[in-house]
């Protein structure tokens, strides 16, 4: 739109001219007002040149509206125009605005961040990604992966699914950290192999360690999953990777401290340290369905898996526990095994010397114990089950290593978030708090949480962080925000009022723009009546 | 530019409503679209009340009484806002003052 042209201000005489003008153009000019005119015109040269020019105006004028109509329907129609394309652009605005913030709500939500992810697989898809670095990634059914590889950092953002990480050490910058982020925690990889995953489907979420272990963010090394909450298992003051067999995070337990040489640590350990005592971990059957449950769509590269199990390897295991020498065969052998916690308690193996390969190297770790090992085609590996014929009892043997006693951590769902207990297995009670389980409780804020560390060795609390009162604030608006604590139908409800909401703002601001600008175009609703 | 082209085709648009003997000469179709050009972008700038009194009142040859009926004012606003448009067409018509 052309801005106003400034009224000309040349002198007083021209102003004055177009006052006169503006009187004479009325059409109904009172004898009176002609003869002040003329009188005005007469007093001075001055105001004759004056109304001389404003004629040269009118003149022009005249030659305009001698087309008559033209004229006026040209001019018409271009003021129409013009007002027209201020409401659409009005409009437009309106438009942009709305979509933008859609766009911005939609962006946050993890279905866009899903498709838009750098890779991604489908249900029942798996997919192999090779790094620049030479690691490699195995995307697991139904995964969202982005990258974030620079010279600072080699990040992993999983937004959804489980992945299969094989790190290798970079060349550039050595201890140069491969981390996992999800979206409950990240994943710092200390060894060479590792599995972390998000499971949506049951709400876990955990960290897997593999071959060399991996650490998750914080000081002490731990191991944290549960419903919807974080458990911390703390090892002591120092970090060190538990030294895992592929199969072993399929277990439930950690494996016992175990001589350097038999498995040399992975290239890129930094916090290994000896330490006198490891836990051994046992979960209560609610974690352990959780963890079966997420071990559906369990990853390993098929070939090289087909590789290992055919080959024979020359194996080296003292006897110990069933639970360590199977681990420390798996680890060796390179396979995947699945081991029940339950079946192996108490029981003892010989260990393992000479070549075997990986089927007959497990059926000579579990002579006597009355276990067989069963290939599973949905994992690739194997799983350890009872024997059709046990009839052999279990040997019993001293166990090898330094066993703590048995830590079963199990939690309560409170409403208050304040206090509750945790009950340590055999020992006594322990405080500790955690978001209850939604299935309990039905209750939605998982963010309210109070982190507990919790010393596996002795099953005592050793540090809670109280969470800060802002904090407190946004979990606890939180479900009134997004609505998400009455299923999908809640959702929509929310939806709906919320776009509804949205109309009636921006309708409203409608209302008054276009208010304002008929105020100056139409006549008001009780019209003055003019004077004369 | 454009604004050129809207006045153009609406003033030609108008005069094929003429009868032929009316129709101007090209020359002064030349200087009315011009001058319209000149006069839209005064007009253009002023409020939308006073740009309708202004064309009511020039092109429609209404009395100041008649403009004060049809728009709901008072004839001392017609005569205001006439003496406004007045003065942007003698500064849009009129490049030396």
């Amino acid at each position: 739109m052309t801005m106003a042209a400034p009224a000309p201000v040349a002198s007083a005489p021209l102003q004055q001219a177009l006052s006169w003008q503006a009187t004479l153009w009325s059409g109904e000019v009172s004898i009176a007002e002609r003869a002040r005119f003329e009188q005005w015109l007469a007093a001075d040269p001055v105001h004759a040149h004056a109304w001389a020019q404003v004629q040269q105006t009118e003149d022009r004028l005249q030659a305009l509206t001698l087309t008559g109509t033209a004229a006026a329907s040209a001019l018409r129609a271009t003021s129409a125009a013009s007002r027209g394309s201020r409401r659409a652009v009005l409009g437009m605005a309106g438009l942009l605005g709305a979509a933008s913030v859609a766009a911005l709500a939609v962006r946050q939500t993890p279905q866009w961040q899903l498709a838009t992810a750098d890779h991604s697989t489908a249900r029942g898809q798996r997919r192999d990604i090779a790094l620049p670095d030479g690691s490699r990634l195995t995307l697991g059914s139904a995964t969202a992966v982005n990258l974030r590889y620079g010279a600072a950092e080699r990040l992993v953002l999983l937004h959804a699914g489980e992945v299969f990480i094989t790190t290798a050490a970079d060349a550039q910058a050595p201890g140069h950290a491969f981390l996992v982020q999800t979206t409950e925690g990240r994943v710092q990889a200390i060894g060479t192999q590792f599995i972390s995953g998000v499971y949506s489907l049951d709400d876990t979420d955990h960290a897997l360690v593999g071959d060399g272990g991996a650490a998750l963010t914080g000081a002490a090394a731990s191991f944290f999953w549960s419903n919807r909450s974080t458990f911390s298992f703390s090892f002591g003051k120092q970090v060190r990777p538990p030294r895992m067999a592929h199969g072993a995070w399929r277990s439930r337990q950690f494996p016992e401290p175990s001589d350097e040489k038999d498995t040399p640590m992975p290239t890129t350990t930094t916090a290994a340290h000896p330490q006198a005592h490891r836990p051994r971990l046992a979960l209560t059957p609610l974690h352990h369905a959780v963890l079966l449950a997420g071990m559906a769509g369990v990853l390993s590269p098929a070939r090289a898996q087909a590789q290992t199990q055919a080959a024979a390897i020359r194996h080296d295991i003292p006897a110990g526990t069933l639970d360590q020498v199977p681990t420390r065969f798996a680890t060796h052998a390179g396979i995947l095994l699945s081991i029940d916690g339950a079946l192996t308690a108490g029981k003892t193996s010989p260990g393992l010397q000479g070549s075997y390969s990986a089927q007959g190297g497990l059926k000579a770790l579990l002579v006597g114990s009355g276990l067989e090992a069963v290939a599973d085609s949905t994992s690739r590996g194997y799983v350890l089950r009872k024997a059709a014929c046990s009839s052999t009892p279990p040997a019993s043997a001293p166990a090898e290593g330094a066993t703590l006693p048995q830590v079963t951590v199990a939690a309560q769902a409170t409403r208050t978030h304040e206090e509750t207990g945790v009950r340590c297995g055999p020992q006594p009670q322990a405080k500790g708090t955690m978001a209850g389980h939604s299935q309990s409780t039905g209750h939605h804020n998982p963010g309210l949480v109070t982190p507990v560390l919790v010393d596996a060795a002795t099953g005592t609390v050793t540090d809670e962080r109280p969470m800060p009162w802002y904090m407190k604030a946004l979990f606890l608006s939180q479900p009134l925000h997004f609505g998400d604590y009455g299923g999908l139908s809640l959702k929509i409800i929310w939806a709906l009022l919320t776009l509804i909401t949205i109309v009636v703002l921006g309708s409203g601001i409608f209302l008054w723009l276009s208010k304002s600008s008929n105020a100056r175009t139409r006549a008001p609703a009780f019209p003055t009546v003019g004077r004369r | 530019m454009h604004r050129r082209r809207v006045i153009e085709a609406a003033y030609l648009d108008a005069l094929t409503h003429l009868p032929d003997a009316l129709a101007p000469s090209p020359e002064v179709r030349a200087q009315a679209i011009e001058a319209l050009l000149l006069l839209d972008q005064a007009l253009g700038g002023l409020p939308a009340r006073v740009r309708e009194t202004f064309l009511l009142s020039q092109l429609d040859g209404l009395t100041y009484s008649a403009i004060a009926q049809r728009l709901g004012i008072s004839v001392a606003a017609v005569r205001k806002y006439m003496l406004r448009a007045a003065q942007a067409c003698h500064a849009a018509l009129n490049p030396m003052p």
